[in-house]
């Protein structure tokens, strides 16, 4: 395989040539039903690129394709040049992946989790380092089931890390986040992007794709509607003679909301509160330290 | 509108993560039997019904006082020929019960797709899961053995060396058929109806806790090829008539061509997701 320096912080640019992600022609099928329908787009080394769409769009599909959990039925896929089913292994070893539906061993401790993903890459992560990127570095010792919903979505990130990848994928990495939590998680992408790697995530919020991400895809039904930047996208359907047909207000509730309950992910008794007002009233918390 | 942002410069994370330390075949391996056998330990359920099983079922099947015959004619206390019965059921429990179990668990909850994406071999895992499974065999028959002769005062003949190597040679048996359990399995509810398939006529005909010669001979035949049968037998041969490899060399085909079948059917049909 090309000698993919992922053993260092900052070594993404190595073929500069290359997409990070390249999909050809790509087609799933279940049975008789066609969740994909041959799409293709390409994503660029060291930028962040949405894949937006609603339920059953495709999207963990393509996701799922693209790491090798899912056979596709038609198509190319390639990880910096690396066919994800010739060369699956070599794929793998580029990608750090988020999954939609996936757990962790209950048993181990956050830093024992990111050890033993790490081993299954032949690597030996950093793991204060990990679980301080993602604010959980006071927990190294705690278990999963002890951690509050965002919490968890913050160390499925650093999970998707451990292999210290030039590719990331992240399927709903926001999915169950408070608004404050969602936008200091939008620093942490822009951090990775920082670092020189390729992420592709995949999102329900608008507001998230057009803030974070350099270009999106937006799938509907198995088949990709439109490419571009979000600015451009919102420019050509302005052209059109689109108008929002709603009142411009000054702010919004999502505004209120983050006055009313902003401060960082340090704040955890605070963030309990807010995520108990809002809606994720998950299962009980384990109060170890 | 207000855009909260934490005070970490957004413009890298400014770590290396990792660093290789060999392939993920043999790293995943090594990884995978620690976090096995913490796995174990750290459950206190798993580790009771392991561990303190066998005991209970000592204490409780130790209070019926009376005496057996063996085969060699010998009569001797019932707890005697109970021990080896134990090491062999152990053995069977141990595979069956620890593997199916938690790995299908596993798999449900969507940790062994986890895994899945990395590029960690599956025959990795599943070897680090089954090494993981043959310690705990050795030392649940190590605290057998020892609390059944030392605390229950058994007599046991025997090498013990060759004891131990028949329970956990029987426990790969079975670790076999608990992962071909998992391989078969649509969910995690089909294992329990398995488990108990297999559990209930070993338990009843293998002749480790009854003896099987009121058996009617018809299924005295059929229950003769049960694995617990041929695992049984063998390990009462060895601890209770003396006997070496060259008597048991039948059970030893039969435990061998059951292992076969289930390791070859387990690696054919078992999926990480
Ligand atoms: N294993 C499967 N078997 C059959 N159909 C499936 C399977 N997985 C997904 N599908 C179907 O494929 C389509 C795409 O599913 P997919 O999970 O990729 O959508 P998605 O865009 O990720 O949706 P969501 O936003 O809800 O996560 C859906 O219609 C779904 O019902
Ligand atoms: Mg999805």
């Amino acid at each position: 395989m090309a000698a993919q320096p992922i053993t260092t912080s900052s070594p993404r640019l190595a073929s500069p040539g290359v997409p990070a992600l390249a999909v050809h022609g790509l087609r799933k099928t279940y049975g008789t039903f066609e969740a994909v329908r041959g799409i293709d787009f390409e994503v660029k080394q060291g930028e962040i690129f949405g894949l937006l769409g609603p339920n059953g769009a495709g999207k963990t599909t393509t996701i799922e394709i693209v790491i090798g959990l899912r056979p596709m039925t038609a198509g190319r896929v390639e990880i910096l040049g690396h066919d994800v089913t010739s060369a699956a292994t070599q794929a793998r070893t580029l990608i750090g992946v988020q999954l939609q539906e996936s757990d962790f061993f209950e048993h181990l401790t956050l830093a024992e989790q990111l050890r033993f993903l790490g081993a299954c890459y032949g690597m030996a992560p950093d793991t204060d380092a990990l679980l301080g990127y993602v604010d959980l570095g006071d927990r190294a010792g705690w278990k999963l089931k002890q951690l509050s919903g965002g919490q968890k979505q913050r160390f499925a990130l650093a999970a998707s890390l451990v292999n210290d990848p030039p590719v990331v994928l992240l399927d709903e990495p926001s999915t169950g986040l408070d608004p404050t939590a969602r936008r200091q998680l939008w620093e942490l992408i822009r951090a990775l992007r920082g670092d020189g790697r390729t992420v592709l995530l995949s999102t329900h919020y608008m507001e998230e794709a057009e803030v974070l991400c350099d270009r999106v895809a937006i799938m509907d039904k198995g088949v990709i509607a439109a490419i571009d930047t979000p600015l451009e996208l919102i420019h050509q359907l302005v052209a059109t003679g689109f108008k929002r047909d709603v009142v411009v207000r000054d702010a919004t509730l999502e505004d209120v909301f983050i006055q009313l309950t902003g401060h960082g992910f340090e704040d955890e008794s605070a963030a309990e509160l807010a995520a108990a007002n809002g809606r994720h009233g998950r299962g009980k918390k384990g109060a170890t330290s | 509108m207000t855009v909260a942002t934490s005070d970490r410069a957004a413009t890298s994370t400014g770590m290396s993560t990792a660093r290789h330390v060999g392939s993920p075949a043999w790293a995943g391996f090594k990884a995978t039997i620690t976090n096995q056998v913490k796995a174990f330990y750290r459950e206190p359920a798993a580790l009771a019904f392991t561990l303190g099983q066998p005991l209970i079922l000592l204490l409780i099947l130790n209070s019926f006082n009376f005496k057996i015959t063996l085969p060699n004619g010998e009569t001797r206390p019932y707890l005697d020929r109970l021990l080896p019965g134990m090491i062999a059921f152990n053995g069977m429990t141990v595979g069956l019960n620890s593997v199916a179990f938690a790995l299908s668990r596993d798999k449900q909850r969507g940790v062994l797709r986890r895994i899945r994406a990395t590029p960690v071999p599956t025959i990795s895992f599943v070897g680090g899961v089954i090494v993981s499974r043959l310690i705990v065999a050795a030392l649940v028959t190590l605290i057998t053995y020892g609390s059944g002769v030392y605390l229950f005062g058994a007599q046991l003949e025997g090498n013990v060396a060759l004891l131990l190597g028949l329970a956990v040679g029987g426990a790969a048996v079975f670790i076999a058929f608990g992962i071909l359990m998992v391989a078969v399995s649509r969910s995690e509810d089909d294992i329990p109806p398995m488990f108990i398939l297999i559990l209930m006529p070993s338990l009843l005909f293998s002749g480790a806790f009854l003896d099987r010669s009121g058996l009617p001979d018809w299924l005295h035949w059929v229950t003769g090829g049960l694995p617990l049968t041929f695992l049984t037998d063998a390990v009462q041969q060895v601890a209770n008539l003396g006997g070496g490899l060259g008597d048991i060399r039948g059970d030893l085909l039969g435990l061998a061509i059951w292992g076969a079948v289930a390791t070859a059917i387990a690696g054919w049909r078992f999926k990480m997701a």
